[in-house]
């Protein structure tokens, strides 16, 4: 090849380069492609995907019936459980508890298959921890960012209004409601907004005003965080940059604000998760929980909190399952953490 | 250092300064004389923290009244008699109308000293000792049936007062009471109906003297500890609300064979609920607590604990009551088949497993009148599914139906707590296993669902029922009889209710016994107006320490405990 | 700021009003009242109890006296109790006005469930309680959290990392009423080193601050971390550093300060919360505070004591949020209100 022909294939190698422009990475596939290459993210991410999926097929994964009750097989346990506590002296050995084989955790006080429930309560637990952070986050983060970013009197009327949130007497509202739609045994007629709503609370599992308590609860600390961060971020250097570039308040809060103030938003969120299974669990605890016998697991560990001297194993292990969904929670999220931070961009 | 290892730092100080402050602290000093320390769980929806004759409707509080004020009659703990109280005896008009009782002469008033440490009797203004009179015992009626004071328990006594209902519903005056006091020590009480128990109600709580100048200086403050008067065998100490509850004995109680002298100094009353109390205990802190029912069986099976275990008399008694009124269960078959299909003897060993006792019929076996197990093994209801399939066949014929598919919707409604909940789920577990039927659980919150069962009870609901005093007609008079505020089951029958009517006006008490037998059948077990599950007993572990006396009433006589040895 | 305070001053005037409203005309629309019993009280004696209560009167009426009681200072020559339902919080004596006279304020009202007892009283007995703990838990919080959580982030995974973080999440992940009884077990009833329930020493305040802190620490150990975290990537630290700081120096001179802000917006609601009480925590170590009433209060339908407690709440929550405003300002200089 002769060097003015080499030289026209590197020219046009060099073309054909340039043709074919990098893509520009957004910040969403930039931050997608740093969560995949983060090892503990994806296995949190895989354990949620689990535990979603376990609670879909839960009939398919429960080798009992959550309900199916043998009351001679109350509190027993497999031996390898009494082996864990020393305060469970099997009865052979003199003391009070039954062994057996067939529940591969032990039974509850009424003789059901505790791995099931755990498997059929998660997805009342699983329903929380979606529900609480959806809602925290749409109602939270337009609340917080709006007030944080104008300012003046909107952001005065806004933080106010969540003061008054705050002090809501919300179980006053939940018991109410529960009166109102829950307790008149007569037939409410069809068709009436009573029923409807009735017939929304059975169809939740009796989820439907535990929802509601979350919704109410659960925006004030995100849309307060949000509005902090704001805040802080408002007065960056960037931002007046864009400001002067003519770029509009909702595109500066989308492209800009948004970005630089998820990290700490996210976590508080992925944390507040067993703050609503808590809560729920709070709600069982003082009578306003789902309509027994459907399990969660926030009753599970306050009903086996009661019991924890004499069968610590009926709260270890769904607060156990709980741990387990915090930590996939906890890692995804500071992996989304992570992935979603603008000054790390390039830095994997 | 570097940060990280500055904050494990700081953390580990922290920690380890706090373990020492409260090592240093918290040496707790050794206390002289016999206190014992006991607990009571005041802990929950309704605490009634009165502590006021008049007003208190708990049996804890009671159990504290009965130390600070003795009534006319006293009520033995061992074996159910009805002893004299603040009385040497007491005679009834050949009418059964007129009661005149003799009190104990020169009993004084007293109150606790904080400054001096000591009890001392009160003195009026002339330095003269109060001591207790009829006219005390009249102050403390009056104020009890006055309507401005609003006591609960005025409507048990109000009936046993010639005008004590009237000037309770504020149609009579307080001149008009069909009490009076002959002298100051005898006291004389017209009954508007000859009764047989109304001995037993002039003794009750409301019913006890009360200090006419103490209620004028004090006003609504009296029930605290610095103001409190009272002539028991035990006074306050002191009271820290939400705490505890001292009592100190009183060494101006006379003493009687019914009341003693209290053997013990000091009695601390600690206002735990269960769990924190059996930890006390364990912790050797307490001398007496009431463990929670989820640890009897570890108990039970602890070769220590279970010596000190006992499982005393509670008067209440749980049933699930059927509305009438609402379809199904207007149909005696149907009502039948679902009171036979509850397998009892599993709901208390396998569900509640404290040592509740299977319930046959309604009234608590133990108080004067009611059925026991002993006299009458084959009266009313238990378990029996082929009874209870065949009489749902029968109820479906009835009502036309196929099957139990076809049945309505049928919801059983509860207060929502941890134990009604589980026995609510056992007994549906077993309807759907007996009879085919899938009943609704609702689980409502507890004052809502008072409130609700008043007006429109649903078709199945749990209830239960505690003695107001230890008789069956509290029972079966006062809450079953067709017109009675309590009978939420609509229920009326005419031979129950003459059965009642007249075992309550009966002084025969095998009479008595006979009659409400017959009465429960009727109930339980011909109508099937209400399906008993079981009766409650009291839990306690008591250290092998104290010398104590076994009460079948479900009150505590502090006054005969000891420390052995 | 002066002017600033006093604005969020009148603003928490109005809270407390639209609060009241809500609360007051909520907790009556709820059936059952206080005087609802699993055996039913005879209906004169209900008749009797509401007119001595003055709840026979028309509601807006009952709301009106409620909040003139509160609010309405008098003067007056009787003597408050005997009475129940006389009590108030604020007496001033008025010597100047006749002997026996006073100017008497602040008036919430009796407790329909304990007889003789008014709510300024248990205000008085059960909140300083409450407060102690709350603020002693609040503390254990802090201080086990904030430190985890700098640790973490300056060791960021690393062993000090996700064993901190894995610490926080138990301690999130178990409730009190799950730590309590343990703790409780550990060192009460088998080492015997701390009372187990009870109050009145600081001993009697390690194991319930202990474990309801634990709880909060968690939040912010990982506010904190994720907090700093963003921080250090900050151009103004990447210039400290530059400019050759030891990095010691950069993170408490620059980073701490303006990190901690999402910690302190949590603690706001996060002190109202404790302070005034919790449930749970005080039923299981049998501690005399402020918490349980505000259920019990709720279950038991007894009115004024809902009333107050729940303004008590509403009061220390916007004082307290106010306060994170100011200290806003203070972390971050550059945060200014519009």
């Amino acid at each position: 090849m002769s060097v003015v022909e080499r030289s026209k294939t590197q020219t046009a190698q060099q073309i054909a380069n340039l043709k074919e422009r990098p893509r520009g990475e957004s910040l969403w596939g930039d931050a997608l492609r740093r969560l995949r290459r983060n090892k503990a993210a994806v296995m949190g991410l895989l354990i949620i995907i689990i535990s979603i999926l376990g609670a879909f097929f839960a009939d398919a994964i429960a080798p009992y019936d959550y309900k199916t009750q043998v009351r001679a097989d109350n509190n027993a346990a497999p031996y390898w459980v009494t082996r864990i506590f020393p305060n469970m002296v099997p009865k052979e050995e003199g003391g009070y508890i039954t062994i057996t084989d067939k529940y591969p955790l032990g039974a509850d006080a009424l003789g059901r298959d505790l791995f099931s429930r755990i498997v059929y309560g998660s997805r009342v637990s699983l329903a929380v921890a979606f529900v609480g952070p959806v809602v925290s986050i749409i109602v939270g983060l337009l609340v917080g960012m709006i007030a944080g970013y104008v300012g003046g009197k909107v952001d005065n009327t806004l933080m106010r209004l969540v003061d008054i949130m705050y002090a809501f007497p919300t179980f006053l509202f939940i018991i109410l409601l529960m009166a109102f739609f829950r307790a008149s045994f007569t037939q409410v007629e069809q068709g009436t907004f009573a029923a409807s709503v009735s017939e929304l609370d059975a169809s939740t599992g009796g989820m439907l005003f535990i929802f509601v308590g979350i919704g109410l609860t659960s925006w004030m600390q995100m849309a307060r965080l949000v509005r902090g961060q704001v805040l802080s971020v408002r007065e960056k250097e960037y931002i007046e940059a864009a400001r002067s570039i003519g770029t509009r308040a909702p595109a500066i809060m989308r492209q800009h604000i948004l970005p630089n103030i998820l990290g700490p938003i996210i976590v508080a969120e992925t944390l507040s998760i067993p703050q609503y299974i808590s809560y729920e669990a709070f709600l069982s605890f003082i009578g306003l929980g789902v309509n027994p016998p459907t399990p969660s697991w926030g009753a599970m560990i306050s009903e086996g909190a009661q019991v924890i001297n004499t069968y610590p194993y009926q709260a270890l292990f769904p607060a156990m399952a709980l741990f387990l969904v915090m930590f996939a929670f906890n890692f995804l999220g500071d992996g989304l953490r992570d992935a979603l931070d603008p000054r790390m961009r390039g830095v994997d | 250092m570097s940060l990280t290892r500055k904050s494990l730092r700081l953390i580990g100080l922290f920690m380890v300064f706090a373990m020492l402050t409260a090592l240093v602290v918290s040496g707790v000093g050794a206390q002289d004389g016999k206190i014992l320390v006991t607990g009571l769980n005041m802990v929950g929806a309704d605490p009634d923290n009165s502590l006021d004759p008049s007003l208190s409707s708990t049996v804890q509080s009671i159990q504290i009244l009965d130390e600070l004020y003795i009534g006319l009659t006293h009520l033995n703990e061992i074996n159910a008699a009805v002893e004299p109280g603040m009385t040497t005896d007491w005679t009834i008009s050949e009418d059964g109308l007129v009661y005149t009782f003799n009190l104990l002469q020169n009993v004084p008033w007293v109150r606790y000293n904080a400054e001096t440490g000591a009890v001392e009797e009160v003195a009026d203004e002339s330095g003269a000792v109060r001591y207790v009179t009829a006219n005390d015992f009249i102050t403390g009626i009056t104020r009890t049936l006055d309507p401005a004071t609003g006591g609960d328990y005025a409507y048990v006594l109000a009936p046993y007062i010639v005008n004590g209902a009237e000037f309770n519903a504020g149609e009579a005056a307080a001149e008009d009471l069909g009490i009076r006091a002959v002298d100051d020590w005898t006291l004389e009480i017209t009954a508007p109906e000859a009764v047989g128990f109304a001995i037993n109600i002039y003794g009750l709580w409301m019913a006890r003297a009360q200090a006419s100048w103490m209620l004028d200086e004090f006003g609504d403050s009296w029930v605290e500890a610095e103001n409190r008067q009272s002539y028991g065998p035990f006074a306050m100490k002191s009271w820290n609300h939400d705490q505890d509850i001292t009592l100190i004995k009183n060494p101006f109680w006379p003493g009687t064979d019914a009341v003693p002298q209290p053997a013990l100094d000091e009695v601390v009353f600690r206002l735990l609920d269960d769990t924190a109390q059996f930890a006390e205990y364990q912790a050797g802190t307490m001398q007496a607590a009431v463990p929670p029912s989820a640890e009897i069986d570890r108990i039970k099976a602890d070769t220590v604990l279970s010596e000190q275990y006992y499982a005393g008399f509670d008067s209440c008694s749980l049933y699930y009551g059927f509305n009438w009124e609402k379809a199904p269960f207007d149909n005696v078959n149907i009502r039948k088949a679902f009171s036979l299909a509850i397998d009892r003897d599993s709901v208390v060993n396998d569900v509640t497993r404290d040592g509740r006792i299977a319930s046959r019929w309604y009234s608590r076996p133990g108080i004067t009148g009611a059925p026991t197990l002993e006299n009458n093994p084959d009266l009313g209801v238990s378990f029996d599914p082929d009874g209870a399939k065949a009489a749902l066949e029968a109820g479906l014929a009835d009502l036309g139906l196929s099957s139990a598919a076809d049945l309505p919707p049928i919801t059983l409604g509860f207060g929502d707590t941890e134990y009604n909940n589980l026995v609510a789920q056992a007994v549906q577990q077993m309807w759907a296993e007996t009879l085919g039927v899938d009943v609704q659980l609702s689980a409502m919150e507890t004052t809502t669902y008072f409130d609700v069962i008043e007006v429109d009870a649903p078709q199945i609901f749990r209830a239960a029922w505690c003695m107001d005093y230890p008789d069956a007609n509290n029972f079966l008079y006062e809450t079953t009889r067709s017109d009675s505020p309590n009978n939420y089951t609509n229920w009326s029958n005419a031979e129950f209710d003459a059965l009642v009517d007249e075992a309550r006006v009966s002084t025969d008490q095998a009479a008595r016994a006979e009659m409400y037998a017959r009465a429960e059948e009727i109930l339980v077990a011909e109508d099937y107006a209400l399906a008993p599950i079981f009766w409650y007993v009291t839990r306690q572990v008591v250290s092998p320490d104290v010398a104590r006396t076994y009460s079948a009433i479900g009150l505590e006589r502090y006054e005969k405990w000891d420390f052995a040895g | 700021m002066a002017q600033f305070i006093t604005r969020r001053f009148l603003w928490m005037f109005v809270v407390l009003i639209v609060v009241s409203v809500i609360t007051f005309f909520l907790m009556r629309a709820v059936p059952g009242g206080p005087f609802s019993r699993e055996k039913p009280l005879p209906p004169q004696v209900i008749e009797n109890l509401n007119k001595k209560y003055r709840l026979d009167e028309p509601l807006l009426n009952q709301y009106l006296g409620y909040m003139g009681d509160i609010l309405i200072p008098k003067v007056t020559t009787e003597r408050i109790r005997p009475n129940v339902l006389e009590d108030y919080l604020i007496n001033i004596p008025l010597p100047f006005m006749g002997e026996e006279s006073y100017l008497r304020w602040m008036n919430f009202g009796p407790s329909y469930k304990a007889r003789s007892r008014s709510v300024n009283d248990i205000f008085e007995e059960h909140l300083p309680v409450s407060f102690q703990l709350g603020l002693v838990a609040l503390g254990v919080a802090l201080l086990i959290g904030i430190p985890l959580g700098v640790m973490a982030a300056l060791k960021r995974n690393s062993l000090y990392d996700y064993a901190g973080m894995g610490v926080a999440i138990m301690g999130v992940s178990v409730p009190v009423i799950i730590t309590g009884p343990v703790l409780q077990y550990l060192f009460g009833v088998q080492l015997h080193l701390l009372p187990i329930t009870g109050w009145g020493s600081p001993a009697h305040a390690v194991l319930p601050s202990f474990a309801l802190g634990f709880t909060y620490s968690a939040l912010i150990a990982r506010l904190m971390r994720a907090s700093l975290l963003q921080v250090l990537n900050e151009d103004y630290i990447r210039t400290a550093r530059a400019k050759g700081l030891s990095d010691r120096m950069v993170i408490i001179a620059h980073a701490l300060k303006n990190s901690l802000i999402p910690v302190v917006t949590v603690i706001g609601p996060l002190f109202a919360l404790l302070v005034t009480g919790t449930f749970v925590t005080e039923t299981i170590f049998g501690i005399p505070g402020l918490g349980r009433y505000f259920v019990t209060s709720i279950t038991g339908r007894d009115y004024a004591v809902i009333m107050g407690t729940i303004l008590l709440y509403a009061l220390v929550l916007v004082i307290s949020n106010m306060m994170v405003d100011i200290v806003y300002g203070w972390l971050d200089p550059r945060i200014r209100y519009t």
